[in-house]
């Protein structure tokens, strides 16, 4: 796994999920395995939410997500790290061909309740 | 005073029977053109009904892996193999389908795309502690019933489409 941040300009990181961090990412937790939604979420999107004013994701060349794997790590991101939903439509993009994919993941954010 | 058009008549520069003939060009060419675009729509048309029933034979693929992925437990060697299986073809299906939806704007079947996705690869998908499940838990029943509302979606989809 590169976990390096690849920046697109001063204000943009772009987060290639299959180039990045695996072409076949799957499940939900670090105890599922290696390339779960928690892993992305802790190891590469947050640290870029962080870093930088917006933060590109694409989704294109991977084999497949699971919907248990979108879920943690993006409404993992309103749920586990206190981010708020609206704050995410601001600095989050979501690059994929297929649309599904980009309205699930908004609906996981929208979804999600923080903890506590 | 005789109203009878004479063969040899002149008409804009032409005579009657030349006349005649180009008539009989237009018909020809507009029987052309009526038979030409009724054979693009019934190859559309065909076209249409072989994605959709290639989108339909994949689902129903797909809902019988997903029924054996979760009728074993995660401990099962083949376990991981299957779950990106299902993965792989699921994403297939979503880009078919979502093509179809692309080319004629009759189909919308991204919503039902989403509630499939998420019936098959929700918890416990790819889960490292999940158990095998009965043939008729819910989440099976629950996979199938989003399968069925996606092959109603398609075929409601072909027929507004193409009657």
């Amino acid at each position: 796994m590169d976990a390096q941040l690849v920046r697109y300009n001063a204000m943009t990181i772009v987060l290639n999920i299959a180039k990045q961090f695996s072409r076949s990412p799957a499940g939900r937790y670090v105890t599922d395995g290696p390339f779960s939604g928690q892993a992305f979420r802790e190891n590469l999107l947050l640290p870029a939410l962080r870093q930088s004013e917006t933060v590109e994701v694409q989704l294109d060349g991977a084999l497949g997500f699971g919907s248990s794997f979108l879920e943690e790590a993006f409404g993992g991101l309103v749920r586990e790290a206190g981010l708020k939903a609206e704050t995410l439509h601001q600095k989050l993009r979501i690059s994929s061909k297929l649309k599904t994919y980009e309205q699930r993941i908004w609906h996981y954010v929208d979804d999600a309740k923080p903890k506590g | 005073m005789s109203t009878a058009v004479s063969p040899d008549g002149i008409l804009f520069g032409l005579t009657v029977k030349d006349l005649l003939i180009a008539v009989g060009w237009l018909f020809t060419i507009f029987g052309w053109l009526v038979s030409n675009a009724q054979a693009n729509g019934r190859e559309k048309r065909k076209e249409a009904r072989a994605e959709v029933d290639a989108c339909i034979k994949l689902l129903a693929e797909l809902v019988t892996k997903s029924r054996d992925y979760y009728g074993e437990a995660a401990a099962n060697p083949q376990s991981k193999s299957r779950g990106s299986e299902i993965r792989f073809e699921l994403q297939r299906l979503i880009a078919r389908v979502e093509r179809l939806e692309r080319k004629h704007a009759q189909f919308d079947v991204t919503g039902a795309c989403g509630e499939l996705m998420d019936s098959i690869s929700g918890d416990p998908f790819e889960s490292a502690d999940r158990q095998a499940l009965a043939a008729d838990a819910d989440l099976l029943l629950r996979i199938e019933s989003a399968a069925h509302v996606l092959i109603e979606q398609l075929e409601d989809g072909f027929i507004k489409a193409f009657g």
